[in-house]
């Protein structure tokens, strides 16, 4: 806020911001933390106010001040001598005491010379009429100026959000040449599959398509514990393949990026980022060549990424490291796990390499039958970076244009009924002499005030809501995390709604340049009200602004309807009160299973006697984070050469008593128990549970129980079936194994995700958990820390942020709709006063009043809300995709809010209405 | 003679704006910051005169033009704060035109309680 003020000092004269410029912004800052902490939010608010109302009063006299200083041989008036020549001065000029200081309160009407004086008098003097007529009719002033901020506010946030989520390109060199490629398979092109490494490698040799690609195992992209010295911290990794920078066009600021001749999986070096640079070597400049410890395993930093370097896929990235891409291992045809990101050759559209690119799929299936026909295809950049977040922000962009109309709308029609007001001022001020371009010349200053004031307000609405947007949206959200506010739309838009207001504010100055003097001074309010058009023009108006603000309404009903639906979603688990973590263990202190297993014992044990908690599990996934692990499951009972014996699932690692604290149900059999234990899988086979979706999918034709199957090269016999859960936000489920780590921890050293369901708050225990682990093992970082509930608004975020949006949109769309209305209203009543006292005095009565001026508010409101419910079922269509479980023409949501917006209106209209009552019909008739 | 000198030259500056008055009253005793005058101001307005920065400055401008109050050279020994602030104080010509203002409102009252409009019966 000082900021903003300390830039508005620049409408003073130099001399004055260089004498008193640095006081005043103090003086300010005083002020608003003073007001701020007696009289609280309102009482800054009207510092800021009243300043911002001074301010254009106080520069011009600034300025005018300043002028007749630096040129004291002019013939300067006494009002000005009185202001800047000292008391001594002044009387050697004139004789004694003859007041000759006294000035006229006004400044005088004319000005004395033209050029830039007489130009800034002009200008002084039409900013204080200005400021005095808009002082006068505060209401007035009030209302445009709230109009325009807040439109102003909306369109600039929401455009700075859609251009810095889907206009800009991305932060590197020529962004539209890059494209993420997938596999997809003749028969299902639309499902997009990760790339086997083999297939990664013929695409890169394809010369002729990309001028590089390159790689990331962003499937994997996972955490790692760095330790430096003493200090353990975890930070994310990101696999790549060589190149990957160079495809970018973003080279390292040290160092170098991964050689070809690193992809062996046995080069240990990295290249780290520009944070992790600063937070765990402090920006050492001798970083290149030190060696970093990462799982236990030494690795040689070799370059370093510039700040701001954004990883394209897969979040953000701490240290790259190279990927293994020799054949063999996991490159091999049936493994689709890299994510490939390639630069186009100069001239090669989409269409082109994408064609080359199938035809290359087909040649390839002759010599290699394993990639089953499979070839790759490729998407832009940045749709795939920006994806399903595309149609949501273009229909909230559509839907602040809207209030931006109606913004427009409301301005114009407030300047209408201004300008008829004053009808009579003008003509009065004409008939004294007045010129046409003086008029115009005020009418100007007072649409430019009010559009400054609102521009004001509208940058600081700007500023408040970007940071609640910021505030709103989740990190999921891509690439919102890097905008500022875009000058330009704030710009656009003030330019828009200030011209709307010079346009209508102006039409009754033009209008006399022939002006009907001796009529308009005569005649009653019939005459001076621009007659039946006018009225006509203002109810079109109002009747506009209606049918947009329903179909806004609408728009922010289907969205929170959808929201509730997606809440309710049941996802198969218990959220409240489950806290989660991550803790992860190093290989190089944890290298056995045993060792692994032992550690959660210990860890479970001291964590389960925390006062508060509840139970204490572990699991390999979360539920609603998407699926993970996706593995084939063979039935042992069956010839498991056979593709048939094999049922794709989601392969789920759990310790401890997570399935209980998740609430998920034993259908039949048991749970995991003591018996299950390392020793009999080594020996025999481990125990397994399946979801009912694996036991339908895997087992159709028997009872799973006791059967035994086998993956991830282990044996296991079903030992009970568990109920479903959610893996995504809107409750799909997919068939899914569970396994126990005390068994099943010899497979990989899992990255064990901490859950607890606690009796107390489950944040307030954090402290404890970390102190427990700093018991166990000092070493270790506790990070990640989530509730469950907070993992599950998560996944639906996007919506909450649409929904949350677009009702602020409808509700500002709604509060200017009923400004509207009144505005139009009262201004009818105020018109036919003398009408209505006539009538009053012939006898009718209140309630006939009211309903004749609530008649005429019902007629704009019926006839916008039809316009409303035509327009609103023709756009529906657009925001289908965004929608869950509504219909986009859904009856009931248009209905309500129809109604709403009816009530709305009728207590809009119903104000003025009452006050037409209220007429004295001897003062309405005597007034004339 | 001085004496005589300076009240002729504080005639000059009559009638003073209610807000150049209040302005020199609140400072009649002792110097103060802009803070604290933009304060001093608001209590001796009962806390209908609340300035705000420009329209502040201005009348502080217009009142050291006019040589009615001058930068204060001095500080206070209570002043803690290690802001580098600037005091302004009211000058010699200044008391007088305040105490000349406050003659002139004085005689003007006294018309009024002639004419039994003060004390807000108004009819």
């Amino acid at each position: 806020m000082t900021r903003l003020y300390r830039l508005l000092l620049f409408a003073y004269p130099e001399p004055v911001r260089q004498t008193f410029g640095r006081e005043m912004v103090e003086l300010f800052a005083d002020l608003l933390r003073e007001e701020k902490r007696r009289g609280g939010f309102t009482a800054a608010v009207s510092v800021v106010v009243r300043t911002l109302i001074d301010l254009p009063f106080s520069a011009a006299g600034a300025r005018r001040e300043r002028l007749s200083t630096t040129r004291p041989g002019d013939d300067l008036s006494g009002a000005y001598r009185r202001h800047n020549l000292s008391a001594a001065n002044r009387r050697d000029d004139k004789s004694g005491r003859e007041a000759p200081g006294r000035s006229p309160a006004i400044p005088p009407t004319a000005p004395r010379d033209g050029g830039v004086r007489g130009f800034l008098d002009r200008l002084a003097q039409n900013l204080r009429y200005a400021v005095h007529g808009l002082l006068r009719s505060p209401g007035f002033a009030g209302v445009v100026v709230f109009t325009l901020a807040v439109s102003i506010g909306a369109n600039t946030v929401m455009f700075t959000v859609l251009d810095g989520v889907l206009l800009s390109p991305l932060p590197y060199e020529q962004p539209e040449r890059l494209v993420r490629l997938y596999t997809v398979r003749p028969d299902r092109p639309d499902a997009k599959e990760y790339i086997p490494g083999t297939a990664f490698l013929a695409y890169r040799e394809q010369a002729d398509i990309f001028e590089g690609l390159a790689a990331v195992y962003s499937y994997r992209q996972s955490g790692a514990d760095l330790t430096n010295g003493d200090e353990t911290q975890r930070i994310v990794i990101m696999p790549a393949s060589s190149g990957l920078f160079e495809v970018l066009g973003v080279e390292p600021i040290m160092g170098r990026e991964f050689l070809p001749e690193e992809e062996t999986g046995d080069a240990n070096v990295a290249v780290i980022s520009y944070g992790l640079w600063h937070s765990a070597f402090a920006g050492d400049p001798d970083v290149l060549g030190k060696d970093i410890d990462l799982q236990g395993v030494p690795h040689t930093v070799v370059g370093v990424m510039p700040a701001g370097f954004r990883n394209p896929i897969g979040g953000e990235v701490d240290l790259w490291r190279p990927e293994n891409l020799q054949p063999g291992g996991r490159n091999n045809w049936g493994n689709y796990y890299l994510s490939a990101v390639g630069r186009l050759r100069d001239g090669v559209s989409l269409d082109q390499a994408r064609a080359r690119l199938e035809a290359l799929g087909v040649s390839m299936f002759e010599e290699e039958p394993r990639t089953h026909g499979t070839y790759a295809t490729i998407y832009p950049l940045l749709d795939d970076t920006v994806g399903e977040t595309r149609t949501m922000l273009w229909v909230l962009m559509g839907a602040v244009g809207m209030v931006l109309l109606i913004a427009c709308v409301n301005v114009a029609s407030l300047f209408l009924v201004r300008s008829a007001d004053r009808w009579k001022e003008l003509a009065i001020r004409t008939a004294l002499g007045a010129g046409r371009r003086r008029l115009v010349g005020q009418m100007l200053t007072e649409s430019l005030l009010l559009g400054i004031a609102g521009g004001v307000g509208g940058l600081m609405l700007s500023f408040a809501g970007l940071r609640a947007v910021l505030a709103l949206s989740p990190g999921s959200f891509p690439r919102l995390a890097e905008l500022g506010i875009d000058t330009r739309i704030f710009v656009f838009t003030t330019v828009v709604s200030v011209l709307t207001g010079l346009l209508f504010g102006m039409a009754p100055a033009l209008q006399f340049s022939r002006p009907n003097l001796d009529r308009t001074l005569r005649d009653d309010d019939r005459g001076n009200s621009g007659g039946k058009t006018h009225r006509r023009l203002r109810g079109a108006l109002v009747v506009a602004e209606i049918s947009i603000a329903l179909v806004l309404l609408f728009g922010a009903g289907l969205l929170a309807k959808s929201f509730q639906q997606l809440v309710e979603v049941d996802l198969g688990v218990e959220t409240g009160g489950v806290l989660t973590y991550e803790v992860h263990l190093p290989t190089s202190r944890y290298p056995e299973a045993r060792d692994r297993i032992a550690f959660y014992d210990r860890y479970f044990e001291r964590v389960q006697a925390i006062a508060g908690v509840e139970s204490v599990g572990a699991t390999s996934y979360l539920p609603g984070e998407g699926r993970y692990h996706t593995w084939s499951l063979g039935r042992a009972d069956l010839d498991l050469e056979d593709d048939e014996s094999w049922t794709r699932t989601d392969v789920r690692v759990v310790d401890g008593d997570y399935l209980q604290l998740m609430g998920m149900e034993l259908a039949r059999g048991r749970l995991f128990d003591s018996s299950d234990t390392f020793e009999v899988f080594e020996n025999d086979r481990g125990a397994v549970l399946l979801n009912e979706s694996l036991a339908e999918r895997a087992f159709p034709d028997r009872d799973p129980l006791g059967m035994e199957v086998t993956f991830g090269g282990g044996d296991f016999r079903i030992v009970g079936i568990v109920s479903d859960t959610a893996h995504d936000p809107l409750g799909a489920t997919s068939p899914k194994v569970y396994a126990t780590h005390d068994q099943f921890a010899g497979d990989r050293n899992w990255a064990m995700i901490q859950t607890l369901r606690t009796s107390v708050d489950p944040l307030s225990i954090i402290g404890q958990l970390r102190d427990e682990l700093r018991e166990v093992d000092p070493q270790l970082v506790l990070y990640k820390i989530r509730t469950m509930d907070d993992v599950v608004a998560r996944g639906i975020s996007p919506q909450r942020f649409s929904m949350a949006l677009m009702t602020s949109f409808a509700a500002i769309a709604l509060l200017l709709a009923a400004v509207g209305i009144y505005g139009v209203l009262s201004y009818t009543v105020a018109q036919r006063t003398h009408e209505i006292g006539i009538r009053m005095a012939l006898g009718a009565d209140r309630s006939t009043v009211r309903a004749m001026i609530m008649r005429q508010g019902l007629a704009i409101t019926g006839l916008g809300v039809i316009l409303g419910i035509a327009g609103a079922l023709a756009i529906a269509g657009w925001m289908s995709s965004m929608l869950f479980e509504v219909q986009p023409q859904d009856p009931a949501v248009l209905a309500a809010v129809a109604l709403a917006l009816g009530v709305v209106a009728t207590i809009a209209g119903y104000v003025p209405a009452r006050r037409a009552t209220s007429v004295d019909p001897m003062l309405a008739l005597r007034k004339h | 003679m001085a004496r005589d000198k300076l009240s002729a030259a504080a005639e000059g500056h009559l009638p003073l704006k209610p807000t150049d008055y209040l302005t020199l009253v609140a400072l009649s005793d002792g110097e103060r910051h802009g803070y604290g005058l933009v304060k001093q101001i608001e209590t001796l307005s009962g806390g209908t005169l609340r300035l705000v920065p420009g329209n502040f400055y201005s009348v502080l401008r217009r009142l050291m033009n006019a040589g009615l109050l001058e930068e204060s050279t001095r500080r206070p020994a209570d002043d803690l704060d290690n802001r580098r602030r600037r005091y302004y104080a009211i000058s010699e010509l200044g008391r007088a035109v305040a105490a000349a203002e406050t003659a002139r409102l004085k005689s003007l009252v006294k018309v009024a309680e002639a004419h039994d409009l003060a004390g807000g019966r108004a009819r």
